[in-house]
């Protein structure tokens, strides 16, 4: 019969955790003596058996149970902007059709219209021309302003949204 | 393509439910069994462990990843089955390597043809570990179940390595007892 200390031993022997010398001396006495070789059988059939041993299983709806208990805030989080995304697309539209106007009414303003209808657009030509002397007086800056503008607003809606779940988490 | 622990945990920080729900199903056999070691009842395991995910949901953004995940969801899991245990004062009995309770039939009685099959002996022996005290249960469950490193069983039951080691040493030995009582019992109905 084994001591406590060597039985200890031999369980980490079992587990690969002794020392190179301790490993020798365990195999040294497993070749002479029945009762260590016994023990180290034993050892080997339960570590097999726990080592088999299956988790338990909760219910079906175990997974389902959980989510239904999440926040709901935190559940429509994914899909709200604190901005409607109709406000946001009726600045990014307004601010790009200004940018498209700006460019195509450069650098002197004027509508070239092909000369076989050049008539019936040459009523319109001093209507452009008033359009494009007032496009001309908008300070440019006003264009660059609105872009920053929308990316302030933007940003803001993700920072906001981010403090919120943070809140709800 | 294995998806990771830490993509289903930035995923679910980002408000995405179905990574949460992925990170429960991974889990929840583990979590479950691990409330089962320490109360024994299954209603009240598997009540505990939805507290366990639950309180994982909310703190997941305190997650450091200085740790495995399963060690701190162990961790959660554990306090939360000892909060619920302390509760209701479950009465255990003891499995001691000096002195048996043991829940097994007598073999004695039993008919001359009957045989300890491997499925009774796991049986047998699942129940054995649902006979230790659940300090003891839930550190065998940690080690062969969860496949927790003795440092990490240490850091989910609050215990010192070596008390780790001393627990789960007496455990073995007493199932290693329990083992060789049975196939005792089998080599004698055999002759």
């Amino acid at each position: 019969m084994l001591n406590e200390k060597d039985t200890l031993l031999l369980w980490r022997y079992a587990d690969g955790d002794c020392t190179e010398a301790e490993a020798g001396s365990i195999r040294d006495r497993l070749q002479r003596e029945p009762g260590p070789r016994q023990a180290r059988d034993e050892i080997q059939v339960l570590q097999a058996n726990l080592q088999a041993v299956e988790a338990d299983q909760p219910s079906l709806r175990f997974t389902r149970n959980v989510l239904d208990q999440l926040p709901p805030a935190t559940q429509r989080l994914e899909k709200i902007r604190l901005l409607p995304s109709a406000v946001i697309w009726r600045w990014a539209t307004g601010i790009g059709l200004a940018i498209v106007a700006s460019v195509m009414m450069l650098p002197t303003g004027t509508v070239n219209a092909p000369s076989a209808v050049g008539g019936l657009l040459e009523p319109m030509e001093g209507k452009v021309l008033e359009s494009v002397s007032l496009w001309e007086s908008l300070p440019q800056t006003w264009i660059l302003t609105g872009s920053l503008a929308l990316i302030l607003i933007l940003g803001l809606d993700q920072i906001l949204k981010a403090r919120l779940r943070n809140r709800h988490a | 393509m294995v998806i990771t622990d830490e993509h289903l945990i930035q995923r679910t920080l980002a408000g995405s439910q179905a990574a949460f729900g992925q990170l429960i199903a991974r889990y929840q056999d583990f979590v479950f069994s691990l409330c089962m070691r320490v109360l024994g009842s299954r209603e009240e395991a598997e009540e505990t462990a939805q507290d366990a995910f639950l309180k994982v949901y909310h703190n997941l953004s305190t997650f450091k990843q200085e740790s495995r995940f399963s060690t701190w969801l162990y961790t959660l899991t554990y306090r939360t089955a000892l909060d619920r245990a302390r509760l209701r004062k479950r009465p255990v009995q003891a499995l001691e390597t000096d002195e048996y309770v043991l829940q097994v039939e007598d073999k004695s009685t039993a008919a001359p043809d009957a045989n300890l099959h491997q499925a009774d002996l796991q049986d047998q022996l699942e129940h054995a570990i649902n006979q230790l005290k659940p300090d003891a249960a839930s550190v065998v469950s940690l080690y062969y179940l969860q496949e927790q490193s003795v440092k990490e069983i240490a850091e989910v039951t609050g215990l010192t390595e070596t008390n780790v080691k001393t627990k789960l040493f007496r455990s073995r030995e007493a199932l290693r007892d329990l083992l060789r009582q049975s196939l005792q019992q089998e080599a004698r109905q055999m002759i």
